[in-house]
């Protein structure tokens, strides 16, 4: 046994040198009064071998160090979609088409120049001029932004501009005098002595961890009660990342994590916490070009197929909640809902109840039990789901089950995701899985599933109405909140689109996805949760500018 | 003497020569009695496990309890049941893809090593670069673009990606063996071709190619498992490496629940190791002089 | 020299199969890399922002025109060394991200595999001239279950008991957060510590291959008539199981070691993957599953140029080793 000598050797050499697993032994600093030292928080971005990339616009390859130093004229509360002034002190609508904000004075670039509405005039141009750092495609909507005065920014819109506000106001606003000088801006990465006006500025930085830490110069310093946020790389959510999340860690994290209670809550009940609140709606997509999903009446009779409780409770562990048929988000989005809706549109699930409406709507079962088509043929077809996705592969089991118990023949096909999602754009498939909505942006949450200008042919590429939904009232309704300046014709408009989807079902929403959120209180607390959830768990400003330290 | 052992013994007339050899090669009888229990689960599979695989109308998430040997995986399912269904699976996967991969290999590596010159050239030509593919993006390749998904799909992925190591070996090899001196006098006698290969090279190479199957099988078998442990495999088709895949997702680790992710992989041992054994005794069948008595 | 040249025009030809295989893997993988990124970063919900798709495809100017002509720029950029910007990396080139794997993979890699060869080979070597003996029956039956044992699994249990209930050493990464990477003694010994547990997965599983080859093939060659020859000729039993025995029993170990050695730019996906290695294996996992096809070739070249490196070491090696071959090559 020659050979396991040099192994246990090191083993033993390196046991003696005391090393020991923990990741991140801090070098201590005096803890300020009234001050947090540090929290350690989950992943950064950047892929497995993260590079340094401090540049706001680059969406896709950025550090998440980013969204602590550069910041936006407005930001959302994403959970109860509420805008809360923050470079810009306030809005006002001149005109449906114009959008004039007040700048906050007294915000200071790190080098201590001041942000002037020059800046932000600058920051909107930037991304006109390169497209490609125009991630929302706001210019598609946008005709001008000026600054219209010391602290004025006015932007102009191509056509009644509220359905894009959301957009609007989302842009990292960048210091004139240092990104004027850069090149290109494209391939820029930020990190020669970035010039930010966020509470954080970054510290140090190597693919384990992002470490960024206050900045003392900040114009609501007096919010900020944390030194220093440590970011960890370790498997971006995977099996190590939640052992570590559950032998506590990390003060917060945002992952997946199975059985969460047993594994996480119950491990420190005093200072462990978990809020998941709905993200966007998980829908069954019927392919309405195709017999029998163009029938109306046979797309009614599968709503209630569907056992929503086991896709909760088995594929999705109880994290999650059924999905309205409305196609909006319940109860977060309840003031949209027309009046005298019976349960919000929460569908029961009833199997007797689908096979009588199916039989009544001329789809009878024949003597062996198949269900067979207006054609007198079985029905048959097939329902996708990306093999990697676990979660939605159970949940579609449970769905295929449903379709079976109904007498069809359905057979589950699992491809890789990017062969699942051109299908999908293109429309080559029955049945399968589609996800949209859960912004604040009620336009786009129904326009994306339902606009047939979002539509292609079978074959072509669809934007993202990937259904074939061609409907000249919901078009009408779309066209009609698009538009609409005030609240209650942008009511009215959203009451008819949710009628559209109760009476002509063009898809069957299932579930809301849930946004991971993990906490832990023994070291800082008022991190968001169910009881008061001021901030969705994305929204990171609102969030850092909340927390203070325990006791 | 083991009671398999006489019944060996006693009825010799029975059963081929090659089998007693075997037989009486103490590791290769292990061996065999091993790889027979896993083909008896394999096959009984159905019948003898408490619950159907997929089943999960049972409690998530539970350790080792009476009704559930093993426990429960995180969607409910009986761990046991998943366990002997996979056996199937694996034995499956690591025999077909065994033979294909080995029967590629042997023509290519014996054609190429025997005849060298141009068609040497050429098929070697292949073997490289067969062997400079990236094994893991083709199977992802050919995954994505096969009109049927499943088993078989593995099955051929893995032999079509996995021949070329052992062509490789088995020209190195024959290389070697041709320039033997009952080679020469094959050739002078006025044998064909294919008969010299058939009669005088590959009985003097049953080691190695038997060696080479086995590591067929046994590189297919991990070759599923570690693609279905990448999440690469058929999620709809139970196997070891699926039970791995989602016992390391499910929070197996997590959840403390050992036998879930440990019984897998030990039973993946125990066959890996069965295949090992019983290629000790095959050394035995072309090598008189070392058999064990 | 006639030899070489053909040798060097049969590399080359491999080689230029290789480049266009590589050119074409990625171009018959269907998905778009921009919508690849867009749903990666989509997260839970799996929302795409087709908006969000566009403004990437604009950023990462995904190659257009038709195939010949890509073909053509593909072939003159991979001469001209210019492996482009990663998708996943962007805007940092392959060159950068390879480089920055490569040291990591070969070391962990390269050392595992020298020290699993040789050990392997010596035991195997051992367990044949012993044969059937205790060490035998030691040697061979220990490292078959140990080395059957999967690797991955074995990696997270090996993560399990000592990167977290022990907390002997880190359960991944290459290096802590903590320290900066460069030539100090602190980052080296830190490289250490989080290299033992990938290292002992691929020590614990890597010898066996090598040990059950040898053993059988020296088991053969020594029941050869020449062995037997040589022993009736009164050589002892040691000098031809050395001279004999191992040396042409070690041959088809020697091929497959090139090979394997080759191989070691591929890294061990599974390995490093589960160890979160920062390589080249997890990095071309995560390039194949981001569609990042600028790295994914790059590393896909970078994988073939080393196992042909290593078939022509092979061949080398062989004609060292094997007398008989080198007359025929020269004939």
């Amino acid at each position: 046994m020659r050979r396991h000598t040099p192994v246990w050797m090191t083993v033993a050499v390196l046991a003696l040198a005391g090393c020991t697993g923990t990741e991140g032994s801090s070098g201590t600093t005096a803890t300020a009064p009234g001050m947090v030292d540090f929290l350690d928080y989950g992943d950064f971005g950047g892929g497995t071998a993260p590079q340094a990339n401090y540049n706001p616009y680059l969406d896709a390859t950025r550090l998440g160090a980013t969204d602590y130093m550069y910041e936006k004229l407005m930001v959302f509360d994403n959970y109860s979609c509420t805008p809360r002034p923050w470079l810009a002190t306030g809005f006002e609508w001149t005109d449906p088409r114009t959008l004039v904000l007040k700048l906050r004075s007294g915000v200071k670039w790190t080098d201590g120049q001041t942000l002037t509405a020059e800046d932000v005039a600058f920051s909107y141009q930037l991304i006109k001029k390169h497209e490609a750092l125009d991630t929302q495609g706001l210019w598609n909507f946008l005709s001008s932004v000026e600054a219209t005065g010391e602290s004025t920014i006015t932007m102009k819109f191509d056509e009644p501009g509220a359905s894009v506000f959301t957009m609007a106001i989302n842009v990292p606003v960048v210091p004139e005098h240092t990104w004027s000088k850069i090149p290109d801006p494209v391939t820029f990465v930020n990190t020669d002595k970035p010039v930010s006006s966020g509470p954080y500025t970054v510290k140090a930085f190597n693919p384990q961890q992002l470490t960024i830490e206050r900045n003392p110069a900040y114009w609501q310093a007096d919010k900020i009660k944390v030194q220093e946020i440590r970011f960890h790389k370790a498997d971006g959510g995977g099996p190590i990342d939640q052992l570590k999340l559950s032998r506590g860690e990390y003060d917060h994290n945002a992952m997946f994590v199975p059985d969460v209670k047993k594994a996480y809550v119950d491990r420190d009940p005093e200072h462990n916490h978990y809020w998941y609140p709905p993200g966007g709606t998980i829908s069954a997509y019927l392919n309405l070009t195709r017999a029998p999903f163009d029938d109306v009446a046979f797309r009614k009779a599968l709503t209630t197929a569907f056992d929503h409780q086991e896709i909760i409770e088995k594929a999705q562990l109880g994290y999650v909640d059924q999905a309205s048929q409305t196609g909006l988000i319940v109860p977060a989005h309840n003031k949209w809902l027309p009046a005298g809706l019976p349960g919000n549109g929460l569908v029961k699930y009833d199997a007797a109840a689908t096979d009588a409406a199916l039989t009544a709507a001329g789809y009878r079962k024949d003597g062996t039990g198949r269900r067979l088509g207006k054609d007198g043929k079985p029905i048959a077809f097939t329902f996708k789901v990306p093999g990697t996705y676990t979660d939605w592969v159970a949940a579609a089991e449970i769905v295929v089950d449903g379709l079976k118990a109904q007498g069809f023949d359905v057979a589950m096909e699992t491809p890789d995701p990017q062969t699942y999602e051109k299908d999908r754009a293109i429309g080559d498939y029955d049945a399968l899985f589609g996800a949209y909505g859960g912004s604040c942006n009620m336009y786009r949450n129904l326009a994306d599933p339902l606009s047939g200008d979002l539509s292609a042919p079978i074959g072509k590429k669809a934007r993202s109405n990937y259904i074939r939904w061609h409907d000249k009232e919901t078009d009408r309704l779309l066209e009609e909140l698009r538009v609409a300046t005030d609240e209650a014709t942008q009511k009215e408009a959203i009451a008819g689109v949710t009628k559209v989807m109760m009476e002509q079902v063009p898809m069957i929403p299932l579930w809301y996805g849930a946004k991971w959120y993990q906490y832990q209180t023994d070291k800082a607390i008022g991190w968001p949760e169910e009881k008061n959830p001021y901030a969705s768990p994305g929204d990171n400003l609102l969030i850092i500018t909340n927390l203070r330290p325990t006791g | 003497m083991t009671e398999a052992a006489q019944v060996a013994a006693g009825r010799p007339a029975r059963l081929p020569g090659w089998f007693v050899i075997l037989w009486r090669n103490r590791k290769c009888r292990i061996g065999l009695v091993m790889l027979l229990v896993f083909v008896a689960l394999a096959v009984l599979a159905p019948w003898i496990t408490p619950y159907g695989p997929r089943e999960d109308d049972y409690p998530p998430s539970i350790g080792p309890v009476a009704e559930h040997w093993l426990g429960t995986t995180a969607r409910g399912e009986d761990v046991l049941s998943q366990l002997i269904h996979g056996a199937r699976t694996s034995l499956l996967v690591g025999l077909a893809a065994g033979v294909l991969s080995t029967v590629i290999a042997l023509a290519v590596g014996l054609t190429a090593g025997y005849l060298r010159g141009l068609v040497d050239e050429v098929l070697s030509f292949f073997t490289n670069v067969a062997l400079v593919v990236p094994v893991l993006p083709l199977m992802v390749t050919l995954a994505a673009y096969a009109p049927v998904k499943g088993l078989w799909l593995i099955i051929f992925v893995i032999s079509v990606t996995g021949w070329a190591y052992g062509a490789r070996i088995k020209r190195s090899q024959i290389i070697t063996l041709r320039t033997r001196d009952y080679i020469t006098a094959a050739k002078f006698a006025g044998d064909s071709t294919a008969r010299i290969i058939v009669r005088e090279i590959m009985p003097n190479m049953t080691s190695l190619i038997v060696v080479g199957f086995m590591g067929a099988c046994l590189g297919a078998i991990g070759g599923e498992a570690g693609l279905a442990f990448l999440g690469l495999g058929d999620p709809q088709t139970t196997s070891w490496g699926t039970m791995l895949n989602q016992a390391n997702n499910g929070g197996a680790m997590l959840t403390g629940q050992w036998a879930w992710l440990v019984a897998p992989g030990l039973a993946f041992a125990a066959l890996m190791t069965a295949l090992t054994l019983i290629n000790f005794g095959v050394d035995a069948l072309s090598n008189p002089h070392l058999r064990e008595d | 020299m006639r030899y070489f040249l053909r040798r060097a025009g049969f590399f080359a030809a491999t080689l230029w199969a290789a480049v266009t295989l590589n050119f074409l893997i990625p171009r018959l993988q269907p998905g778009d890399p921009a919508e690849a990124i867009v749903s990666r970063l989509s997260g839970e919900t799996r929302i795409v922002d087709p908006a969000q798709v566009e403004a990437i495809r604009k950023m990462l100017g995904v190659p257009g025109g038709n195939l010949l002509a890509q073909y053509g720029d593909y072939l003159s950029a991979v001469l001209a060394g210019d492996f482009g910007v990663s998708y996943t990396y962007f805007p940092y080139t392959v060159t950068h991200m390879i480089a920055e794997g490569l040291p990591w993979t070969v070391v962990l890699v390269g050392v595992t595999q020298v020290v699993s060869f040789v050990a392997g080979t010596l035991l195997g070597a051992w367990a044949a001239y012993r044969r059937n003996s205790r060490v035998d029956s030691l040697i061979t039956l220990g490292s078959t279950f140990v080395g059957t044992l999967p690797f991955f699994w074995l990696a997270l249990v090996l993560i399990y008991v000592f990167g977290f209930t022990l907390n002997w050493f880190p359960a991944q990464g290459g290096y802590g957060g903590g320290s900066s990477p460069g030539w100090t003694w602190a980052f080296f010994s830190d490289a250490v510590q989080h290299s033992v547990l990938p290292a002992l997965s691929l020590l614990i599983v890597g010898p066996v291959g090598w040990i059950i080859g040898m053993r059988n093939n020296m088991v053969q060659t020594l029941g050869e008539d020449y062995a037997r020859l040589a022993r009736a000729r009164g050589l002892t039993r040691r000098r031809i199981a050395l001279t004999y025995g191992a040396r042409i029993a070690v041959l088809p170990n020697v091929t497959g070691f090139a090979i394997a050695l080759g191989g070691i730019l591929g890294g061990t996906v599974l390995v490093e993957s589960v160890f979160n290695y920062p390589g080249l294996g997890r990095m071309m996992l995560e390039a194949v599953s981001n569609r990042d096809y600028p790295l994914m070739q790059a590393l896909f070249l970078f994988i073939t140029i080393g196992v042909l490196a290593a078939n022509f070491l092979a061949d080398v090696l062989y004609g060292v080793l094997d007398p008989r071959v080198r007359g025929e090559e020269a004939a």
